[in-house]
């Protein structure tokens, strides 16, 4: 029994071995030293840069071992990370320094691929979503919902523009002539023709989102006339106020000519609605908009990330124009706040579990030496100690 | 030999503008505050109702655990944190170890008014002039224990953290070779931070600590006076260095404003003097 685990041992031991010695010493080391560390810090721009020097300098059987090598330490494929993490920074508005080459793009278009077919099936549709699926019967159940329609519409419209930025690099790679024939075919996805059903699903998430919130006014309507639970009676009044902007708004973009193939809500029944219920409960509204609203900036001052500095700082366009300040990165689901010290392996989240054990150390002090030629040298740095 | 006394800057208020969490809890408090005066009993527990249920909301305190003090072994350490632990061992402010993890999980309304209170006042501190700290003419009495509760958290996390970071101890030392001038100055921004964590915590709950743990926070508070003087030693002999360079007709100091306004009132007061070589 000893000497066939000893055997086994082996085995195990001499195959991961194998596979380790097979990603090139300076590969291994660059995944370690600077991909994985910005991966798990979330700067996308070295995880870009290092992800294509990785993608340009392998090829073949070697990316599936760095991939193997990459899920032991719990990551997603390179041609994943690489793609979203090129994706991400675009949305930002952030320059990408090194264009994608054939040899990254052979790694990430499938992935990219794979993400629309996805959409096309119908995979990423929510439960709520799918045929003979109940409609929620509480606030909590509807908001629940709602949340979940909103992060599908984020994903529809990123993948929109994922498809057409894919379409646009492929094209561009294609007609620079330097693609081979086996790796053109790679490269053949036609992300512009998939692109129409994405705004088919995107129009059929709309009206299932809207007849949501008709669902919603009517049910936050009866809580606020009958029930005598005054937090049932918050979440009420503050619900029939965000569906009727939602709604109005979305009125207003059919007035302008969008969205047509969608049926228009009956604005009129809701606006009434409304009027009504702050009519009779006017405290309760004014309370649910200070509470919630008052949530919507803590939840952004607790999970929000800037541009800089791992998410501490919003980047130096903010001192001239503080407005600038308010986009941030959020989590893409509801986060759940955890035990900062937690030994289980997970990220921490927030991701700092108090922000003033960080600012301080912005080393944006320092001196300044003015010379007689009115030549300043300012020591500043933008470096977190 | 001429003397120089030198001129300052302003620091640049707009600084603060790019720290995540600034206008953000801002805003948090300019809701959550007004609401909170002009509740009820019934209000406040309805609220407390609606953040229990949203889990992002809660709020883990008894930060000195990272540092596993509990379960350090101390011949394993260096002799820097060995003095630390032993330090920490000793002192009356301690974490509450012997809780089980789910009892640092806090929610409620209170909880949340705080910390948006600590973490927008810490930034305001480090980075904004004529700051009132912490705004405690706006402090409500549902957020007052829980505020008093982070900030002594908050406080004893900072100080410990500093005990064991080997750049405290150049400052102390005054080994500027070892620290930049930026750096320097960042600590001294932290200590600033965490004595003014300390000033609100014995202005608001002065008479709440034994006289036992009044005297640690009041040494807490000495030490920290001893890391800004370190601090100011740094940058005045790195201005010596910088002000004998031929042709430099001024020198502006950029950094923290109460620690720049403290190493101000030094030099004007002739403890900072600084001579030009001629």
């Amino acid at each position: 029994m000893r000497k066939s685990i000893l055997a086994i041992s082996l085995l195990m031991f001499g195959w991961q071995v194998a596979v380790q010695a097979a990603i090139p010493r300076d590969v291994k080391l660059e995944i370690d030293r600077r991909l994985i560390p910005a991966y798990r810090t979330g700067n996308l721009e070295t995880v870009v840069f290092s992800g294509a020097l990785i993608a340009n300098q392998v090829g073949g059987a070697l990316v599936d071992e760095i991939d193997a090598y990459l899920s032991d330490q719990s990551i997603e494929p390179l041609g994943a990370i690489l793609a979203r993490s090129r994706f991400s920074l675009l949305t930002q508005s952030k320059k990408v320094e090194s264009q994608a080459t054939v040899k990254e793009l052979l790694l990430t278009v499938p992935y990219f691929q794979k993400q629309v077919q996805e959409v096309i099936a119908g995979e990423l549709r929510p439960a709520i979503m799918k045929e003979g699926a109940e409609p929620p019967e509480t606030l909590q159940g509807l908001k629940d919902a709602l949340w979940t329609i909103h992060i599908y519409k984020n994903d529809l419209n990123n993948l929109d523009r994922t498809a057409s930025l894919a379409a646009l690099t492929v094209q561009t790679v294609l007609n620079s002539g330097k693609v081979r024939p086996v790796d053109r075919e790679k490269l053949s996805y036609d992300f512009v023709a998939s692109r129409e059903q994405i705004i088919e699903e995107n129009e059929n998430r709309l009206n299932f989102e809207t007849a949501l919130r008709m669902l919603r006014v009517r049910l936050a309507n009866k809580i606020l006339e009958e029930s005598d639970a005054l937090d049932q009676k918050l979440l009420a009044a503050f619900a029939l106020d965000q569906d009727f902007k939602i709604i109005n708004d979305f009125v207003e973009q059919q007035r302008r000519g969008l969205f047509r193939s969608i049926q228009t809500p009956d604005l009129d029944f809701i606006q009434d609605t409304v009027v009504l219920a702050k009519q009779n409960h006017p405290r309760v509204f004014q309370d649910a908009d200070l509470l919630f609203t008052g949530i919507h900036w803590w939840t952004r001052g607790r999970f929000g990330k800037g541009v800089a500095a791992n998410g501490l700082l919003k980047g130096t366009h903010v001192k001239r124009n503080p407005a600038a300040g308010f986009p941030l990165h959020m989590p893409r689901d509801i986060p759940k706040a955890t035990d900062p010290f937690a030994i289980d392996g997970s990220e921490p989240s927030p991701y700092v579990a108090r922000r003033h054990e960080h600012t301080w150390s912005w080393e944006n002090g320092g001196i300044s030496l003015r010379y007689h030629a009115e030549v300043e040298i300012v020591a500043e740095s933008d470096y977190f100690y | 030999m001429s003397a120089y006394l030198a001129k300052f800057d302003e620091p640049n208020p707009s600084d603060a503008y790019q720290i995540v969490g600034y206008q953000e809890y801002a805003n948090a408090l300019n809701h959550l505050v007004p609401l909170v005066k002009q509740a009820d009993e019934e209000a406040l527990a309805a609220y407390d109702k609606i953040i229990e249920t949203m889990p992002e909301l809660a709020i883990y305190t008894n930060l000195s655990r990272r540092f596993n003090f509990a379960l350090a072994q101390s011949s394993s350490l260096t002799p820097l944190l060995r003095r630390t632990l032993s330090l920490y061992n000793a002192s009356s402010l301690k974490d509450k170890e012997d809780l089980a993890g789910a009892e640092y999980r806090h929610t409620g309304i209170g909880w949340l008014i705080a910390l948006a209170r600590l973490e927008h006042g810490s930034i305001e501190l480090g980075y904004q002039k004529d700051v009132n700290p912490f705004n405690l003419t706006h402090l409500t009495t549902v957020e007052t224990p829980a505020f008093l509760e982070l900030l002594l958290d908050g406080a004893r996390s900072h100080y410990w953290a500093m005990n064991m970071d080997p750049v405290t101890h150049y400052l102390l030392d005054g080994n500027v070779p070892k620290v930049s001038d930026r750096t320097a100055l960042a600590y001294g921004r932290r200590a600033v931070l965490v004595q003014k964590m300390l000033e609100t915590l014995n202005r608001v709950a002065g008479a709440q600590f034994t006289p036992v743990q009044k005297q640690e926070l009041q040494s807490w508070y000495d030490n920290l006076s001893e890391v800004r003087e370190g601090v100011s030693y740094n940058v005045y002999e790195t201005y010596k260095a910088a002000i004998s360079q031929q042709g430099i007709q001024s020198i502006d100091l950029k950094g923290c404003p109460p620690l720049v306004s403290g190493i101000r009132k030094d030099i004007s007061l002739g403890r900072g003097r600084i001579s030009l070589a001629e």
